[in-house]
């Protein structure tokens, strides 16, 4: 009973996902609520190490939200590469910041893949 | 208020934003150049344009820089606080978002900000005189991915504190970069907790990262005396 209701509530949150993956919605109706709740825990250990109470906080949270637009980073990111948002503002003044040509949108992001990684370890080794 | 600009000569903590005195004062120092552009832009609303992802708040980048080698005082604060534009969708965001050099590219003591459109990117604005930030304090090289994750998780309404946020800033500092981001409320306990949570899932970063909450008050406050047992403000 508890799985389904948790399903009904993350079809009422579309687009709106605070968390970047969520429950896979093709489960077999005989899993028992335990093995439900340890696939949950998987799915969020992998991004973002939070604990299952915090899980739901979020997911209580996420009401709180309701009713405001809201996107998850994927989601603006995807947007990002589409010919709407590489024009140029309409009004942008001329400032030694302001490019004449949008930047490669995933520039930042291959980066993150090549050194990003590194980076994020060394402050890792770096703090105490 | 000379003292308090000259204390700030030195301040390296990105709180540029004392350097400006009152509104009035600077009011009266704008030139009329700004006048016009700040008005047409306050008649002229934005607005999503068809088929754009709306925002649930309009927002305005802003960019800042000290002048090396001139002290901080109003006037300069005001020429050197420029606004870059205002969006309403996540389409006109990355407009803008794309045609801007990226943080870590910045050079000397700069800033960008983003804030709600209507509130200045200062503590003495009515939306800010109450509140306060989280600072977190950014080895070289990781400004540009941090603060792409802070901006699209405000934007993206990712934080839950309601009409809490106010803006985000970037700072560009001699050995390290600070991101922060202000809320109304620095009292409402509640809310700077679950930004703090918010923070750390979306940027990503390790346990025993430093993060900081400063009031507005405490900003002024040690700006204008640098109490030495204040340390770094």
């Amino acid at each position: 009973m508890e799985v389904s209701r948790r399903r009904i509530l993350q079809k009422h949150l579309e687009p709106a996902r605070p968390l970047r993956r969520c429950i896979h919605i093709d489960m077999e109706p005989q899993i028992n609520a335990a093995t439900c709740a340890q696939a949950l825990m998987e799915e969020v250990d992998q991004e973002t190490d939070i604990s299952i109470e915090q899980f739901y906080k979020i997911v209580n949270l996420q009401k709180h939200n309701e009713g405001r637009i809201s996107y998850t980073r994927d989601f603006l990111i995807g947007l990002a590469s589409c010919p709407e948002a590489r024009k140029k503002p309409e009004f942008l003044p001329e400032h030694p910041i302001v490019l004449t040509e949008a930047r490669d949108p995933g520039d930042l992001r291959l980066h993150e893949m090549g050194g990003g990684k590194e980076e994020m370890a060394a402050v890792r080794l770096h703090s105490p | 208020m000379n003292n308090k600009f000259d204390a700030l000569k030195d301040d390296d903590s990105g709180d540029h934003d004392q350097d400006q005195g009152s509104p009035k004062d600077s009011e009266k120092e704008k030139t009329e150049d700004e006048d016009k552009e700040q008005n047409t832009s306050k008649k002229k609303m934005v607005v999503p344009g068809a088929g754009e992802h709306p925002l649930q708040y309009n927002y305005t980048f802003w960019y800042s820089r000290r002048t090396p080698g001139r002290p901080a005082s109003t006037q300069s604060y005001e020429q050197n606080i420029k606004q870059i534009g205002s969006f309403a969708s996540v389409e006109q965001f990355w407009r803008f978002y794309s045609h801007m050099i990226r943080p870590g590219d910045l050079t000397g003591h700069s800033d960008f900000h983003l804030f709600k459109e209507g509130i200045k990117p200062m503590w003495e604005d009515d939306a800010n005189k109450m509140g306060g930030k989280w600072i977190i304090r950014l080895r070289k090289g990781l400004a540009s991915r941090c603060w792409e994750n802070l901006i699209l998780a405000m934007l993206g309404e990712q934080f839950m504190v309601g009409e809490e946020i106010c803006g985000a800033v970037v700072s560009v500092r001699f050995q390290e970069d600070i991101i922060s981001i202000w809320n109304k409320t620095a009292s409402d306990q509640a809310t700077t907790a679950r930004i703090r949570d918010t923070l750390r899932r979306v940027l990503n970063l390790p346990p025993n990262t430093i993060m900081e909450y400063k009031t507005h008050t405490d900003s002024i406050k040690y700006s204008l005396g640098r109490l030495p047992w204040s340390g770094e403000c």
